[in-house]
């Protein structure tokens, strides 16, 4: 009996395991395709000519291929992730990944994360789609190569005031070790320079901004801001730079030949502010840009900005310049744009360069920037 | 004294809060003729993208989002028809009821969408719609399937007003079949005639009303016209005797004017949104105005 009940168990239990192993092992759930995120690939290749120093010592380079996987989390966040391969320094970097709450109350938005610093209008858009070949002289040599771009939680309130948009943003994050305005100038024991900044964990990066928009017509519009970004710019000291800025963009666009004509005039100023070692005089110094895009055919623009740079750490020296381009977009996804620039150094050296510039754009259908 | 002004003001935010309307905010004119219909006075309303826009490529302006921020429904015509621009703006809306789905409303929803690609899709056939033809609301009988999709959804939201807005949706429909009637005893003489188009819009106004199609002046979707494309169209109209090309008041009329010029065919302006042009107002005087124009020209 007792041999029969055992018999019966191992019999019973293997019949359950057997049936167990059959449907864990069975054909696999296709999880499905709807809930992948969109994946696009923006890849940017500049040919680059001219007697200026600071160009790459190839003709053509891979300046830029950067892909970006956005998706929705679940009903309370979403993510953006964009990831860029620089060729030029063989790495790989993490531009933004950044989740945003959906469910904030009382006209907030909370971004936390990696993300590009609300320092203005242009800092936002992501190098290879500025349609530029380089970037103005003040950005450059205030926010650094890539802008200003930080990891930390970023607030935004659209005012509930009626028919007025008006937006407050303000920003926590690490300090931005790479731009020179919150950074050092340091050389090495080989004489090399290099930019040194605060490594300490409470030494944080604070940003303002207040912007708003006015429609002026149904084809005209502005829209401007005023901002402030600060922290601590030196690797060993508790010293400050304050960075004020204020933009503003001027729009064009008949809505009934919203593809053929188009007008847009961007200006940033920045003001900077910087205490210095040793109490110190402080370094005031500004820089901005003007840039002016006309699309006078569908698929063509012509544009041309203005720059003009001071420096952060020394004051009475500023080089200024320009960049002229005609662009050709074949479609939205691509363009190809003929570019001059003309620098006149702080030492008084001028250069010169030419560009070509490629940019392509394959996956979903991104919004269109404004 | 204190005590009776509070209670009183009580009162007013409680009658004000249940006799808020529902703010309703469409992304072309042609929708907000069709919720109108639907929701009368009843709804507040309010629409993004004008009928004379092309609806491909509307600005995401900062204050489409002072329209959204308050919006208790949003009604798209989907089909990634608003993909360039509606996307950033519900993300940036801060509106939990828009985003979340439950205050959203894809108007395509049940109708039978036309001219979806077979095969794989890819934008070397121009800017595809890879769903199918968006442009569906140019079918009255589109425009049923839609007044029911914004009916169905405004009384789920303000159940209050259901038996308004279904009966408001009943008239409507009455109302289209009445002159879908009128519209295509008119029309019928035209059955069957050949016509040129700008962009691949008129799919399902063509159907319904017995027009062919004959050719694009874009060669694909999105891309303008090239020199031998617009030889092939002139071919065309000469041995079939096309008379009429047919472009939206948003297109440049360069292209189809010089090929008007050498084929003797005539442009019409014709528009495919509410408010397109002077005179269309609402729905129904969208049809009105594209059949008799066309009716005179064909």
């Amino acid at each position: 009996m007792r041999r029969m009940f055992i018999s019966a168990l191992v019999f019973i239990l293997s019949f359950l395991l057997n049936t167990f192993a059959q449907t864990s092992t069975g054909a696999p759930q296709q999880a499905s395709s709807v809930f992948n995120p969109n994946i696009s690939v923006v890849t940017d290749i500049l040919g680059a000519f001219g007697s200026d120093p600071t160009l790459p010592d190839q003709a053509f380079n891979l300046n830029e291929a950067e892909v970006g996987f956005q998706s929705v989390v679940d009903p309370y966040w979403r993510a953006d992730i964009f990831i860029g391969y620089h060729p030029a320094e063989e790495a790989v970097e993490i531009e933004e990944a950044y989740f945003t709450w959906l469910t904030t109350p009382l006209g907030l938005q909370a971004k936390i994360g990696k993300f590009r610093s609300n320092f203005g209008k242009f800092n936002l858009i992501h190098p290879p789609e500025t349609g530029l070949a380089d970037r103005p002289l003040s950005a450059l040599n205030f926010l650094g190569e890539e802008g200003l771009s930080s990891t930390g939680l970023s607030l935004s309130w659209l005012l509930p005031i009626p028919d007025l948009y008006l937006k407050l943003i303000g920003e926590v994050t690490t300090l931005w070790d790479k731009a020179p305005a919150f950074s050092t100038l340091e050389t090495d024991s080989t004489g090399a320079e290099e930019l040194a900044a605060s490594e300490e964990k409470e030494d944080l990066g604070y940003l303002g901004r207040l912007e708003t928009y006015l429609d002026l017509s149904e084809a005209m519009n502005l829209t401007w801001g005023g901002r402030f970004a600060t922290s601590i710019n030196h690797p060993d000291e508790q010293i400050w730079t304050r960075l004020w800025g204020a933009d503003l963009t001027f729009r064009w666009k008949n809505p009934r030949r919203a593809v053929y004509h188009s007008l847009t005039w961007r200006t940033e100023v920045l003001y900077n502010d910087r205490e210095i070692p040793a109490g110190g005089k402080n370094v005031r110094t500004w820089g901005g840009f003007s840039l002016l895009d006309w699309q006078f055919s569908k698929r063509w623009h012509l544009g041309g900005r203005f720059d003009y740079s001071e420096f952060t750490e020394v004051e009475n020296l500023n080089e200024k310049g320009g960049l002229g381009y005609i662009t050709f977009t074949p479609s939205e996804f691509s363009l190809v744009s003929l570019q001059g620039r003309y620098v006149k150094r702080a030492d008084g050296t001028e250069e010169t360069a030419g560009f070509v510039k490629l940019t392509f754009n394959i996956g979903p259908h991104g919004a269109h920037p404004f | 004294m204190k005590k009776a002004f509070l209670v009183l003001i009580l009162i007013l935010i409680a009658f004000n809060l249940s006799f808020a309307k529902l703010r309703v905010v469409t992304t072309t004119q042609d929708l907000a003729s069709i919720a109108r219909f639907i929701g009368k006075d009843r709804i507040e309303l309010d629409y993004i993208a004008k009928g004379y826009q092309d609806p491909h490529f509307v600005d995401p302006k900062p204050s489409y989002l002072l329209k959204l921020r308050r919006a208790d429904l949003l009604v798209a015509v989907g089909l990634e028809l608003e993909v360039g621009w509606l996307p950033a703006l519900v993300k940036d809306s801060r509106n939990s009821k828009i985003i979340s789905g439950k205050g959203y409303l894809d108007a395509s929803e049940a109708i039978e969408v036309i001219e979806k690609p077979v095969g794989q899709v890819s934008r070397a056939e121009g800017d595809v719609h890879p769903f199918g033809n968006p442009h569906y609301w140019l079918d009255p009988e589109n425009g049923k399937v839609i007044a029911q999709n914004i009916a169905d959804k405004v009384s789920q939201l303000d159940p209050a007003n259901s038996e308004f807005y279904q009966k408001n949706l009943d008239d409507f429909e009455h109302r289209i079949d009445e002159k879908l009637q009128e519209w295509q005893k008119l029309f019928e003489p035209f059955r069957g005639a050949e016509v040129i188009t700008y962009h691949r819009t008129r799919g399902y106004f063509a159907r319904r009303f017995g027009l062919e199609v004959a050719g694009e002046i874009e060669p694909k979707p999105g891309i303008p016209p090239t020199p031998s494309h617009t030889l092939e169209i002139i071919n065309r109209i000469k041995a079939d005797k096309i008379r009429v090309i047919l472009a939206e008041p948003f297109y440049d009329l360069k292209t189809p004017e010089s090929i008007a010029l050498k084929t003797g065919a005539k442009v019409l302006v014709l528009p495919s949104s509410v408010g397109g042009v002077k005179g269309v107002e609402d729905y129904f005087q969208l049809f009105d105005y594209n059949l008799n124009l066309l009716r005179q020209n064909l």
